[in-house]
C-alpha cells in the first residue's frame, strides 16, 4: 500500500480509538498504562512501514503525520466546533467542594483522581479544600483552591 | 422544538472555561458505541474474522482430496494452503490470475519443477508417495482473491479469499 494512505490511516484510526478511549485513558497514570503505550507505537510502526525500511519512506511518513497535523491544527481553529468535537471540551467535575458524581462517572473518575491531583498540586488534604477541578482536553485534572476572598 | 436538556449536572462557575455540556455527553454517547466497537473487533479477531481462527478456516474437499486455507487474511502476511489427498499428489495447478496476487514463498516438499500452459502454473512432485502438500503464501493486494487450485490435473478446490489491507 502507498506509504502516505497508510500514514492517512494509521492517523485516523489512532485519533478515532483516543477519542473513543476517553481523554484518561493512557494519561501516563500508571507505568502500565506508559508500557501499553511503548506497545501500541510498537504496533503502529509495524503497521505504517510494513516491510520497507528506505529513508524515502521514513521521510514520506513523517511528511504525512505532520503535514495532517498542521491541516487538523488549521481546520481546527477555522472551524472552533471542529475543535470541540475532536479535542472535546474541559469539564468542571468538582464544585465548591463536592463531587459532581454523575460527570464523573461519565468521565471514568472517582474521587481519588481528584484527589491526587490536588496532593500533587497543592498539598491539599480534603475534598472540602477545592473550589473547583476541571476535567481538561488532555485527560489532566486541573485544581482551582479557593481564594482568600472566597474564604471571606 | 424543546431544546435537549443535560442529564448531568448544571452548574453555572466562574471560571472563563469553555464548558459544552451538551456536546460532552454526546461525547459520552459515542464513546460507548466506540467501547461497544472496540471490543466487537477484539472478540471478531479472536473469532478469526481477520485470520487464524474458527470463522477464518476454511476446508474444501473433492474425490479424495481435501484443502484447508484462510478465507480471511491480512495484506502482506504469510498463510498456508494445505492440501491431503489419499492419493499421490504429484502437481498442484493454480491460475495465473490467482498467483498474480500472492507471492509463493516455499512448498512443503519443494517441487521438482514447474511449468505454464493454459494460464495456469502447475507444480511438479516427484513420483513417490506423497499425500500432504503445503504451500506458503504471502498476499500481495487485498480484497477478495479467489481461483481454483488443481490436484493432480483432475481434482478442482476453489480458494476464496477475503485480504484485509
Amino acid at each position: 500500500m502507498n506509504p502516505v494512505l497508510r500514514g492517512i490511516a494509521v492517523y485516523v484510526f489512532l485519533m478515532i480509538v483516543f477519542r473513543i478511549m476517553g481523554r484518561r485513558t493512557l494519561n501516563n497514570t500508571t507505568t502500565f498504562d506508559l508500557v501499553l503505550l511503548l506497545i501500541i507505537s510498537e504496533v503502529t510502526q509495524q503497521g505504517l512501514v510494513g516491510e520497507d525500511f528506505s529513508v524515502t519512506t521514513a521521510a514520506i511518513l513523517i511528511c504525512t503525520l505532520m503535514g495532517l497535523d498542521l491541516v487538523l491544527t488549521l481546520l481546527k481553529q477555522r472551524f472552533k466546533s471542529l475543535d470541540r468535537v475532536i479535542e472535546g471540551t474541559p469539564l468542571v467535575i468538582v464544585d465548591h467542594g463536592k463531587p459532581l458524581v454523575k460527570r464523573m462517572k461519565k468521565t471514568l473518575l472517582d474521587d481519588e483522581d481528584i484527589m491526587e491531583a490536588a496532593r500533587m498540586n497543592f498539598g491539599f488534604e480534603k475534598m472540602s479544600q477545592i473550589k473547583y477541578a476541571v476535567l481538561e482536553k488532555d485527560g489532566s485534572i486541573s485544581i482551582i483552591p479557593f481564594s482568600d476572598k472566597d474564604k471571606q | 422544538m424543546q431544546r435537549q436538556q443535560p442529564t448531568a449536572e448544571v452548574i453555572k462557575p466562574d471560571l472563563q472555561i469553555d464548558e459544552q455540556l451538551l456536546l460532552s455527553e454526546k461525547g459520552w454517547v459515542v464513546q460507548r458505541v466506540g467501547w461497544f466497537f472496540v471490543i466487537a473487533v477484539m472478540i471478531a479477531g479472536l473469532l478469526g474474522a481477520f485470520g487464524n481462527g474458527l470463522l477464518s478456516k476454511k476446508n474444501v474437499s473433492s474425490g479424495n482430496v481435501k484443502a484447508e486455507y484462510e478465507r480471511f487474511y491480512r495484506y502482506e502476511t504469510e498463510m498456508k494452503v494445505l492440501v491431503e489427498s489419499s492419493d499421490h499428489i504429484a502437481s498442484l495447478s493454480f491460475p495465473q490470475q490467482y498467483l498474480k496476487n500472492f507471492r509463493i514463498i516455499h512448498f512443503v516438499p519443494e517441487p521438482l519443477n514447474n511449468s505454464t500452459a493454459n494460464n495456469e502454473v502447475t507444480y511438479n512432485f516427484l513420483p513417490s508417495d506423497n499425500h500432504v502438500v503445503s504451500v506458503y503464501i504471502i498476499s500481495e493486494t487485498y480484497g477478495p482473491i479467489g481461483g481454483t487450485m488443481k490436484v493432480n490435473g483432475t481434482d478442482n478446490i476453489n480458494l476464496n479469499h477475503f485480504i484485509y489491507p
